[in-house]
């Protein structure tokens, strides 16, 4: 039984990403994300099917989410390939994913209060501009919904890419490597293909603030749940 | 002989995650054992412990299929819909303006050090 859910909460998952990728290419349009649409999809399935079928599928999709560990381990190679940038640039990639990831929660937490914002959607959103396989792995740890990460997340990678170089440029932030360490902080891997359509070398700097940025709010995450509980 | 080096890879990816994993669970560490084991990677490459072709084809093999792996969460969300209700123009104000603020300053911070470094 517990087999035959695994098994099938994995051909359902590939079919419906392959299918959604298709669509995608079809339609052409970049902002109709195969994950999105996939999501989109297979969530409207779900709500429209008895709730046993989405706790079978959640039980069944185990061993999927146990891959997202070696994955997120994965992610230190594009940042290995992009060592000669942090060399490069180091002040200028650890301050600006500081300054960054540091105004970012405070924005969340200061304005999320205001309008009366429950604290664990606040955590969530203190989670958008981390890569998803760290915000998931970080959702465990501070007990945040994972679903309501992952969209926050998808949220802070396709808007941020779609309006951050307009954003940018308006404030005359000119220099690739800038833009590519705002776009990469942010929007992480979205983000990053953007910067990477800019120029290779916004696409570096994209790749090293991913990940620095994915260690900077982990780290603080980790700690603020220490002392929080 | 191509598919071999990916599968092996792939049993070295998955051999540190768990290990990392164990590390958390048997130490009781508050981290996330995919961070940790992101971190111990970047350090073995870096003090070349272990060479990036040990690890090339069944990591970039991940990454490449890492969307499929986020549709269960991602799907699940119908499951926390509940926790959103009433606060969905909220959440997303807060979203964009966290966004918004976030890059200007990473931007802007980027620049001015930058262009210090110039000489």
């Amino acid at each position: 039984m517990r087999a035959l859910e695994i098994l099938g909460a994995t051909a359902f998952t590939a079919a419906l990403y392959w299918a959604c990728s298709r669509v995608q290419k079809a339609i052409g349009l970049s902002l109709l994300h195969p994950l999105l649409l996939s999501v989109l999809a297979g969530g409207t399935l779900f709500a429209l099917l008895p709730p046993v079928w989405l706790d079978a599928y959640v039980r069944g999709s185990v061993v999927l989410l146990w891959l997202l560990g070696p994955a997120t381990a994965a992610l230190a190679l594009p940042f290995y390939r992009q060592r000669a940038f942090l060399i490069e640039h180091p002040w200028a990639a650890v301050l600006a994913a500081l300054a960054g990831c540091a105004s970012t929660v405070t924005v969340v937490w200061s304005f999320g209060s205001l309008l009366g914002l429950p604290p664990s959607l606040m955590r969530a959103a203190s989670l958008k501009s981390v890569t998803l396989p760290v915000a998931l792995g970080l959702a465990q740890v501070t007990h945040t919904e994972p679903g309501i990460t992952t969209v926050c997340v998808f949220t802070s990678g396709l808007v941020g890419s779609a309006i951050g170089p307009a954003l940018l440029s308006r404030i005359r932030v000119r220099s690739p490597v800038a833009r590519g360490l705002a776009l990469g902080t942010l929007s992480h891997a979205i983000g990053t293909a953007r910067a990477l359509e800019e120029s290779p070398l916004s696409g570096a700097a994209g790749v090293v603030a991913l990940t620095l940025s994915a260690v900077i709010l982990g780290t603080g995450a980790i700690v603020l749940s220490m002392i929080f509980g | 002989m191509a598919l071999l080096r990916i599968c092996l890879q792939l049993v070295v990816l998955g051999v540190l995650y768990a290990g990392c994993q164990w590390l958390v669970a048997r130490l009781g560490l508050p981290v996330p054992p995919g961070l940790l084991a992101l971190l111990v990677l970047i350090g073995l490459l870096l003090s070349r412990v272990v060479p990036e072709r040990a690890v090339d084809k069944g990591g970039d093999l991940l990454l490449k299929y890492l969307p499929v792996i986020f549709l269960p969460p991602g799907i699940g969300v119908i499951r926390e819909l509940h926790t959103v209700r009433g606060h969905g123009l909220a959440l997303a104000a807060v979203l964009l303006g966290s966004l918004v603020v976030g890059q200007l300053i990473a931007g802007l911070v980027g620049q001015t050090v930058v262009n210090r470094e110039k000489p």
